[in-house]
């Protein structure tokens, strides 16, 4: 039943308020379990939504209780409930005791929040929660948050507010012109409105998107956000919440338009391969890592929104399994980076060194790090490599240049990695100061779990392309007709 | 005390150092933790030294040159049971009270290593062993460096006389007697196996060496559990008398090829334990080995590797002893024989700080090279008494002629080339917090 | 029996990875009581495993390959199988593969004696083996490309291995990027192909290279992407520098690179062939960028005074030369060169590790001396180097020759160019060993005793193999069917030029040492300057570029999207709310009407909550 996916970490929350942390793991694991029954249940071979479920709530309003899943949705709802069980088996890393059952809440809650907007079938509700989300986020950051979390904090809270209200914009324009008070996907029938209209209305969920994907220019927030938030908060921002940007885009840009689509493709595919390109080399110049791996986000979901341009049957396939990627390789780099951090105390790029020392330094950590970068940087045998390349021989053929120079970008990445790794990881210890605490293994743990995923998909790329393919084609499909 | 008030305090970099000298301390300041670690670690150094003593003569004298040494550490029965010569009842001089035969711990370690009681070569092949290859290393370093100890040491001249290579030259024949391929490579390349034999030559200076090392630190360790040595300058002192003691001990090499010795080397060559090999060890092995792999670049055009020999800085007084453990140091390996047989209480004290068992062995390799300062500390002082004057002098200028020599000593912690003054952990080790 | 072993050919790169894996136990921070040594000896085993693997299944795929093919990846319409060939020459390649990584390890177990880092050493260097044996078996651009990829990571982690030391950090650091550059460029290459050809397996290729019809400016960008990855492999110019900075990793690491490492960019050329074939500007740019390297590689080699870069760049020459084979049309006499040339520089660079194992400098200059009393390292050194040129009976002299009688006619100066390379490569060797093994000990070299078994044994196998090599290429047949007089005296000429001018400069009692020319040489020995070409130009361009883009990030695009949008207002109250504290009571107005709202909303739904189950589907 997809209620509970809603429900169970909503109940979690309740009770994580009040109860030791294992309550709230406990409500995790629930819900994880709750994914794969779904998963179970959902067939792969059917395109349409699976698993409705529907009841009238504001009938007046249009808005409904609308709920099911599909090869779009469907990954993106396992990527949530594996990632938020893994931040709350690891948060105790980051986050001190005092206060810390108020954390546990507050990321259920989140987490409730980011289930109903993937599984949400009208518009109205998936607003509703798309926008309840900042809450829980915004108190993360503002209470948990490095030196000027406040002002992060309330940057994150300002432009995706603005993304909400040009969302809402949107889709009350659809609604209203499309003449129906139902704002359920499927009574939403834009093909009727002129070509003139369904663009404008295109271009404000556009802009609404690609303030919370975030792409650039859009995405000044995202650094800020990401860096000042303690690292459970920075991996569920970046694995989870980013992916409701693409995931709307898809969704509400490709789904709804798919006549006005191509019109604005290109256009996409220009901003992608500029964000990809900007990420990257912002990348190079920073000098702490965690900033450095925010703005890896930044170039990595540029990618997504290149197969999401190109709109044919691959890269739309490898954008979703871009998302899935994407959120796993920055949940365990913004994992270890933690690690690092709380250990050794600093992210400076000139300070770190020599953790690779297999007695003295992290050597575990180190080891995670580098399969980390070389994921992120398209390496084969690891997730990153499979979607990032379904993507480029996907938009090849309709964007050559920009795919050319998405190829660039990996290069980019492959070079601010490098640099990170070789500062972090290779070099010497310091003889005064590198007396660091061990990681112990159950602050490891989530880290391993991550890279056993890291490398199953990336071995076994079958498991990560196929929940979305008859989705995606015919998505495709509709854009083609 | 006499100097302090006779002579203006030192203006050296390490004046502090200059002035414990002077007052017949060591380089290491003297507290209970220092004592306790110098100690501990010189009696988990002494049972592997006990293998190596044995082992290098085992090759000096059985193995010789045998090109396909696989049972080279394989020590056999015979080994074991030689009696040093510096404990047991047989002893020359008695250093050690205990017996002359190998460590029972050290029999104990190879009977059960770390894993379990099985056969010797599956100890082997797990890595569950003592490792021969340092020691070998420490020879090789003894060998290659030229002029150590120079002119006082006649040993290393030796292997190039005419008469060395009379005694080589009889001793290869005889080995190889019987086996045409080898006597007949003999006979093509004669400077191969001479080559070969010089470095044998020095298996046995090293092996005789260690043989004297191992009961003197048992001795301390001994005399340190009874309360008898309670400061470093008294630990010290006892390496320094052990060091005049044993100072005339003959250095020679024997080869034993079916049942017949050939001396090689004959102990009336007059070659010393002190002049022909501790000195040299000491200047080969504590101050400049080679630069490790893993830390140092040989790529010719970097320079990273000095150009004389001289300017060698990379023994235990220099190294960098946190990447222990790491790949392309080699000092990991004496730490993991020494690891096998650290102290209960030096155990306890590691397990006690930093990451306990998880760095245990950067620990105890810091204390090593706190142990190696008190030592160099015994043979700088036992020169200054050989080359110079008494601590309590009452010459001035004999004591001026002291501190010059000390200073000296201390001034190669402080030349600038290759960064040697940063290498140097004379700095680190005045502190308790360098661990 | 012989078919199961064939169709378990798969398993060969497999054995390799499982060593690999396994290695992971004796990492220092795993295994503590004791050493690391097992997972030498284990992954050595492996590598005997697969080399006896190979060589049982040699005779019974010749001139019967026999080919297979495994699913992986079924999307949208693309269909990834994993295409083997099991025939002669891959498994020849098989062969020698794991034969030199047998000897390397062998190898590694005497020079890295005294190093605590055997796990993840043996353990990178069954990663290369697998990766190598994957390569030669996989008939696929595609699969060819991710192994290519996954070799480059392997790089960085095997010249990482010392990564205490800086040099190694910069050189595992340059090597990773310089090859991931021609990585990219194969990506590109690998990704514009697949609408033209319809397919990666190589044999589908080259059917369909036979009669295409291709825009022949496409065909010349796809052809000139599909060649810089190679050009990254083979370390050509200008992607040539990470060799010399790999030099920085242990020789044992070394020898298995220098061997056969650098020739995986070769096999990938040469199964490439037809397609490049299909643009004159790709061959002749090939041809080019060989030649100049060839020749621009072994000049730098003769000024150098680091021993183990002297044969790098004899390297780098090397693989000049079987580009040039390739561009000029013949793939068969590359593979031939690959094979001469790899068992000759793995002896070499077995010999050169030998030497400075125990005389600890790497400068040539400081050496000397040494020929009598380590003759096993000396002789490895010379039939090493002969086996390397062209010298009658041994093996360089079979492919170079076969190589310059095919440009005689056709390409009369690209055939001279082999020919002067040889020659100048015969110098360069012979300077080499006149420093190392001749001439009057010095410091360094005054007690250095030859080395002990593990490192002597592989270098007389290695020794055998070279003296050896005519006999098996005469038995395999591969030797060529006629070799006309001119060529092969002109290559012999050239060689025997080159001997006698080193020995004359180099070993002539009496001769000026060292030699010293000024500039030229400088220009030569810093490698044509070109680290300091790179740092000015492409480092610093990226360098640049990106401190331009974080500076513009941090003051235009914020202040701009922060000043622009709707809610600049907004933006600026809220953000002055952060200063004065008041901040939290904001925050808890916004929830608490919220929560006020969502209950109100939620009122009419929480009924119906209690009321109904199962939920009832939408209707359609």
């Amino acid at each position: 039943m997809l209620t509970l996916l809603i429900l169970i970490p909503l109940a979690g929350s309740l009770v994580a308020a009040w109860l030791p942390r294992a309550w709230a793991v406990g409500f995790a694991l629930a819900t994880w379990f709750e994914s794969l029954w779904v998963l179970q249940q959902f067939d792969l071979h059917t395109p349409g939504l699976q698993l409705l479920e529907y009841q009238p709530w504001l009938p007046q309003l249009g808005l409904n209780y609308s709920l099911g899943v599909d090869g779009l949705s469907l990954p993106l709802v396992l990527l949530t409930s594996t990632i938020t069980l893994l931040v709350l088996w690891g948060a105790p890393l980051s986050i001190p005791p005092e206060r810390r059952q108020l954390f546990n809440s507050l990321v259920l809650l989140a987490t409730s929040g980011v289930m109903a907007s993937l599984v949400a079938q009208n518009l109205l509700m998936f607003l509703l929660f798309y926008e309840l989300e900042l809450i829980p986020f915004y108190l993360l950051i503002a209470v948990w948050g490095g030196q000027r979390r406040e002002y992060a904090a309330m940057k994150f809270l300002i432009y995706t507010a603005v993304s909400g209200i040009l969302i809402l914009g949107g889709f009350l324009a659809l609604g209203g012109l499309s003449g129906s008070l139902n704002f359920d996907y499927a009574q939403i029938h834009p093909e009727h409105l002129s070509q003139r209209t369904q663009l404008l209305i295109l271009t404000l969920l556009l802009v609404g998107f690609a303030i919370k994907i975030p792409l650039v220019p859009f995405h000044t927030w995202l650094p800020d956000a990401y860096v000042e938030a303690p690292a459970p908060v920075a991996i569920l921002l970046g694995g989870v919440l980013a992916k409701l940007g693409t995931y709307g885009l898809v969704r509400f840009g490709l789904g709804l338009f798919p006549d006005t689509w191509h019109l604005i493709s290109p256009g996409l595919a220009a901003v992608a391969s500029l964000t990809i390109i900007f990420g990257a080399l912002a990348a190079i110049a920073q000098k702490d890592i965690k900033r450095m791996v925010a703005y890896s986000s930044v170039g990595h979901m540029g990618y997504v929104l290149l197969g999401v341009a190109a709109s044919t049957p691959l890269a739309l396939v490898g954008a979703v399994a871009q998302m899935v990627s994407h959120g796993l390789v920055l949940a365990f780099l913004f994992y270890l980076v933690g690690v690092i951090e709380v250990k050794v105390g600093t992210r400076e790029l000139d300070v770190l060194n020599g953790l690779l020392n297999p007695l003295r330094g992290l050597p575990l950590t180190s080891a995670m790090l580098i399969a980390g970068g070389m994921a992120s940087a398209g390496i084969p045998g690891l997730v990153g490599f499979i979607p990032e390349f379904l993507i480029f021989q996907g938009s090849f053929s309709a964007f050559p240049i920009p795919t050319l120079l998405a190829v660039l970008g990996t290069g980019l990445t492959a070079v601010y990695f490098v640099i990170l790794l070789n500062r972090t990881c290779f070099g010497k210890l310091d003889n005064h100061t590198s007396y660091y605490p061990a990681v112990t293994w159950q602050e490891h743990a989530p880290a391993l779990v991550l890279t056993g995923l890291i490398l199953w998909f990336g071995i076994q790329p079958s498991w990560l392309v196929s929940w979305s393919e008859s989705t995606t084609a015919a998505l495709i499909a509709a854009i083609n007709l | 005390m006499n100097t302090t008030t006779l002579l203006s305090p030192s203006r050296h970099r390490f004046a502090e150092v200059v002035h414990r000298l002077e007052a017949g301390g060591a380089m290491l300041p003297d507290s209970p933790e220092n004592l306790m670690q110098v100690v501990g670690i010189w009696k988990a150094y002494a049972v592997p030294m006990d293998f190596y003593w044995r082992d290098l003569l085992y090759i000096a004298e059985r193995v010789f040159l045998d090109p396909l040494p696989f049972f080279k550490y394989f020590l056999p029965q015979e080994y074991l049971d030689l009696p040093n010569h510096y404990a047991g009842d047989t002893a020359d001089l008695r250093v050690w009270r205990g017996p002359a035969t190998a460590h029972p711990e050290l029999l104990e370690f190879m009977r059960r290593g770390e894993t379990t009681a099985m056969p010797r070569i599956f100890h082997h092949w797990w890595h569950d062993r003592i490792n021969m290859e340092f020691a070998e290393e420490c020879m090789r370093a003894m060998l290659w460096h030229r002029g150590l100890n120079a002119p006082l040491n006649k040993f290393d001249l030796y292997l190039d006389s005419p008469e060395y290579k009379a005694n080589a030259d009889r001793a290869i024949r005889a080995y190889f007697r019987g086996n045409p391929l080898m006597s007949s490579l003999y006979r093509a390349f004669p400077d191969l196996f001479l080559e070969q034999c010089r470095q044998a030559s020095y298996y046995s200076n090293l092996g005789l060496f260690w043989e004297i090392m191992a009961p003197v630190f048992f001795e301390i360790s001994d005399l340190y559990d009874e309360g008898k040595i309670t400061t470093i300058p008294e630990a010290m002192n006892f390496v320094y008398n052990g060091i005049f003691a044993v100072a005339s001990r003959p250095i020679y090499h024997h080869v034993y090829i079916k049942g017949e010795c050939y001396e090689i080397i004959p102990k009336s060559c007059g070659f010393n334990w002190l002049h022909d090999a501790a000195l040299p060890y000491v200047e080969a092995v504590f101050y400049r080995t080679s630069p490790f792999r893993g830390t140092k670049s040989y790529n010719a055009q970097a320079g990273e590797v000095p150009g004389d020999q001289k300017d060698f800085h990379y023994g235990v007084l220099y190294a960098d002893k946190f990447p222990v453990g790491t790949a392309g140091i080699p000092p990991t390996l004496l730490m993991q024989d020494m690891y096998h047989f650290l102290p209960p209480y030096l155990r306890q004290f590691y397990l006690g700080r930093c990451r306990g068992e998880g760095d245990i062995l950067n620990q105890l390799a810091i204390s090593f090279q706190r142990s190696m300062y008190t030592v160099t500390s015994a043979v700088i002082q036992a020169l200054r008494q050989v080359l110079y004057y008494p601590l309590d002098d009452p010459d001035p200028a004999h004591l001026k002629a002291n501190r010059a020599f000390f200073e000296s000593q201390l001034d190669r912690f402080c030349r600038p080339e290759y960064g040697m003054d940063k290498a140097a952990r004379l700095a680190e080790i005045q502190t308790a917090a360098y661990r | 029996m012989d078919q199961l072993l064939i169709q378990t050919a798969w398993l060969i790169p497999l054995y390799a990875l499982a060593g690999a894996l396994l290695s992971v136990i004796w990492f220092p921070s795993i295994t503590r009581r004791t050493g690391p040594r097992p997972s030498g000896y284990l992954n050595t085993l492996m590598t005997l495993v697969a080399l006896v693997h190979s060589l049982l299944i040699l005779p019974s795929v010749w001139q019967q390959p026999q080919f297979f093919d495994y699913p992986w990846l079924e999307v949208a319409g693309l269909r990834l199988a994993l295409p083997l060939e099991v025939s002669t020459v891959t498994v020849s390649a098989l062969v020698l593969i794991n034969g030199l990584n047998l000897l390397a390890q062998v190898f590694a177990m005497g020079y890295l004696e005294l190093d605590w880092g055997w796990a993840r050493f043996f353990s990178v260097m069954a990663l290369f083996e697998a990766g190598m044996s994957a390569l030669v078996l996989c008939d696929s651009l595609f699969f060819s490309y991710m192994v290519l990829e996954i070799l480059t990571l392997g790089t960085y982690l095997l010249i990482g291995f010392w990564f205490n030391q800086s040099l190694v950090v910069t050189g595992a650091r340059d090597a990773f990027l310089t090859k991931r550059v021609g990585d990219l460029f194969l990506l590109m290459g690998v990704v514009a192909l697949l609408p033209l050809a319809g397919t990666w397996n190589f044999h589908e290729l080259a059917t369909w290279a036979a009669g295409a019809r291709v825009d022949p400016t496409v065909i010349t960008l796809v052809g000139l992407a599909l060649l810089a990855g190679p050009l990254g492999k083979c370390a050509q110019f200008p992607l040539h520098l990470w060799l010399d900075e790999a030099m920085e990793g242990p020789i044992p690491a070394s020898i298995l690179r220098n061997s056969v490492v650098v020739t995986t960019g070769t096999w990938v050329l040469v199964k490439m062939a037809p397609v490049l074939a299909l643009s004159p500007v790709v061959q002749t740019a090939t041809v080019a960028v060989g030649a100049a390297t060839a020749l621009g590689a072994t000049l730098i080699a003769i000024a150098q005074i680091d021993a183990k870069r002297v044969l790098s760049y004899s390297v780098s020459a090397f693989m000049g030369l079987t580009l040039v084979a390739v561009g000029t049309g013949h793939p068969q006499t590359a593979l031939l060169i690959v094979l001469t040339y790899a068992l000759g520089m793995a002896l070499l660079v077995m010999a050169v590790g030998a030497v400075i194992w125990n005389s600890i400098t790497q400068d040539v200059t400081k050496l000397g001396g040494l020929w009598s009393r380590r003759p096993v390292s000396g002789l490895a050194f010379v039939v090493g180097a002969l086996g390397l040129v062209a010298l009658p009976p041994l093996g360089g002299f079979w492919s170079l020759g076969e190589l310059v009688q095919s440009l005689w006619s056709s390409d009369p100066l690209v055939a001279a160019l082999v020919v002067l390379v040889n020659g100048l490569t015969a110098f360069s060797l012979t300077r080499a060993f006149s420093l190392i093994f001749l001439g009057h000990p010095q410091q360094m070299t005054e007690r250095s005793p030859e080395v002990h078994w593990p490192m002597a044994v592989p270098m007389l196998v290695g020794l055998g193999l070279v003296l050896h090599l005519p006999l098996v290429l005469q038995a395999a047949g591969w030797l060529p069917a006629t070799l006309s007089l001119t060529p092969a005296l002109a290559l012999t000429g050239a060689t025997g030029i080159g001997i006698a001018a080193g020995a004359w400069v180099f070993a002539r009692p009496g001769a000026a040492l060292p030699v010293r020319l000024g500039a030229v040489q400088a220009f030569f020995a810093y490698d044509l300057y070109s680290v300091k070409l790179y740092r000015l130009t492409v480092v610093a361009v990226v360098g640049i570029i990106s401190r331009v883009v974080d500076w513009l990030d941090r003051n235009l695009v914020d202040a701009l999207v922060n000043a622009l949008g709707l809610f600049s207002i907004i933006s600026g109250q809220g953000l002055r709310y952060t200063t004065n504290g008041r901040l939290g009571f904001y925050v808890l107005t916004i929830m608490g009407g919220l929560i006020l709202l969502g209950l109100y909303l939620t009122w009419p739904l929480s009924g119906s909550l209690w009321a109904m189950a199962p939920w009832s589907p939408v209707p359609a």
